[in-house]
């Protein structure tokens, strides 16, 4: 039995969820590289989300700051694991292994630098939103960004 | 190549990955629990770790000394390990998760995490009152601690007036068993899994090729992960093994009685 309150908060959260599930799974993707991994974390920021909704002022805004924060734990994880295993490439969301110099040489950047990347150019934010989304100070956000930008030529020119 | 030019490839790189990526629509479902692997636990600054050595022999030593004198007949090798896993979330609405938990007796660890704001967890119970979880931002804190059969603890935050408003709970004890729950995760069709229904550790064909199991909190359903297993051996109660094919056989049971598994290989 759920009373009329309920009702209009699950709705609310319904719509959320149908309007921002594929954007939060795209960002995940950008930052882990799988799409496997990406969707778990999606679905770990909903059930975050779900379990607080009703004090949640910006829904879409605590999604990105979550599903970036598990993303860059999970990243540095898999990077530490990874020292012991041979990797192989997993291949693209359509199914083939694509090669992509830039694709590449995001992934051979630290988990914050490449969210910085992601959060800056393909979410668009600015430097204080990117700060709000990792919990850093905006110098810090402006300063991953940079040395991101620098790395990342850095292994383009290698 | 100009740093605006590189902008604009990285900005292209990833509008054209992201576009690549086909999200189905799925319904919502709460208790569809994410297999992500939790946030890497990092290493204890080695005072704090002397500290919580100390809690847990006292918690331990006071325990003892309340059980009773039977229990100084138990083998001098019993695990120290903690048997149980109890998480309590702190919710921003100033309430745990729950108004009640419930735990087997002996060592348990507790987690405590909070959800939004600042939140601790205690005891009232005065052997216990020294135990105090305070965690900093999103980083859970633990604290294990040993919990007699068959008593309630009263467990409240810290934070002046979160008690008042709503934030405390009780711990049930059950009166055993006190070894932890081992076995397969239940699976539903729809390959999706009710953390509830866990048990404290899951059976895992990884590790050194002996019986082993995952705790419930390392585990993880991202194949290229290893996990860190517990031998099988150590554990309490052993309830089955491993058997190679077969997943797992429970003690007693006739490994050919179990249906051998069927890999598929799924893409996309």
């Amino acid at each position: 039995v759920t009373d009329s309150s309920d009702r209009v908060e699950r709705s609310g959260f319904d719509a959320v969820y149908a309007s921002e599930r594929a954007r939060v799974v795209r960002t995940a993707y950008l930052v882990v590289g799988s799409y496997a991994v990406a969707e778990e974390l999606a679905q770990e920021a909903f059930v975050r989300l779900h379990a607080q909704f009703a004090s949640v002022v910006n829904p879409g805004g605590f999604l990105r700051t979550a599903v970036v924060r598990l993303a860059i734990s999970w990243r540095r994880r898999d990077a530490r694991e990874r020292r012991h295993m041979a990797t192989a490439d997993e291949p693209g969301p359509t199914g083939e292994i694509v090669i992509d110099e830039t694709w590449d040489a995001l992934a051979a950047l630290s988990p914050e630098q490449r969210a910085a990347l992601v959060l800056r150019f393909y979410e668009d934010l600015s430097h204080e939103e990117i700060a709000a989304a990792m919990g850093c100070r905006v110098a810090t956000a402006r300063t991953r960004v940079h040395r991101a930008l620098a790395d990342l030529r850095k292994e383009l020119e290698r | 190549m100009t740093m605006t030019e590189l902008e604009d490839r990285v900005g292209a790189t990833l509008r054209a990955k992201s576009d690549q990526v086909r999200v189905p629509d799925r319904e919502f479902d709460p208790d569809a629990v994410a297999l992500v692997p939790p946030a890497p636990r990092r290493r204890v600054p080695v005072l704090v770790a002397a500290v919580i050595a100390l809690l847990i022999a006292v918690a331990i030593g006071v325990a003892l000394v309340l059980v009773d004198q039977r229990e100084s007949t138990k083998p001098a090798g019993e695990p120290t390990r903690p048997v149980s896993q109890l998480r309590v979330i702190a919710l921003p609405s100033l309430s745990y998760q729950a108004k009640e938990f419930t735990t087997e007796p002996g060592l348990n660890e507790i987690e405590l995490v909070s959800a939004g704001g600042t939140h601790g967890l205690t005891f009232d119970d005065p052997a216990l009152r020294d135990v105090a979880l305070a965690p900093v931002a999103e980083k859970p804190a633990r604290a294990t601690v040993m919990l007699e059969a068959g008593r309630d603890y009263t467990i409240h935050c810290v934070i002046p007036g979160h008690r008042a408003a709503g934030m405390e709970a009780v711990i049930h004890v059950t009166d055993g068993p006190a070894g932890p729950t081992k076995g397969s995760p239940p699976t539903r069709d729809d390959g999706l899994t009710d953390i509830n229904t866990y048990p404290d550790y899951i059976e895992t064909t990884e590790g050194d090729g002996r019986p082993a199991y995952i705790k419930l909190l390392d585990y993880t359903n991202v194949p290229e992960q290893p996990s860190f297993p517990v031998y099988a051996e150590d554990l309490v109660t052993v309830v089955g093994h491993v058997v190679a094919g077969r997943g797992f056989v429970a003690l007693g049971q006739d490994t050919r009685s179990v249906p051998e598994i069927v890999t598929t290989t799924t893409t996309g």
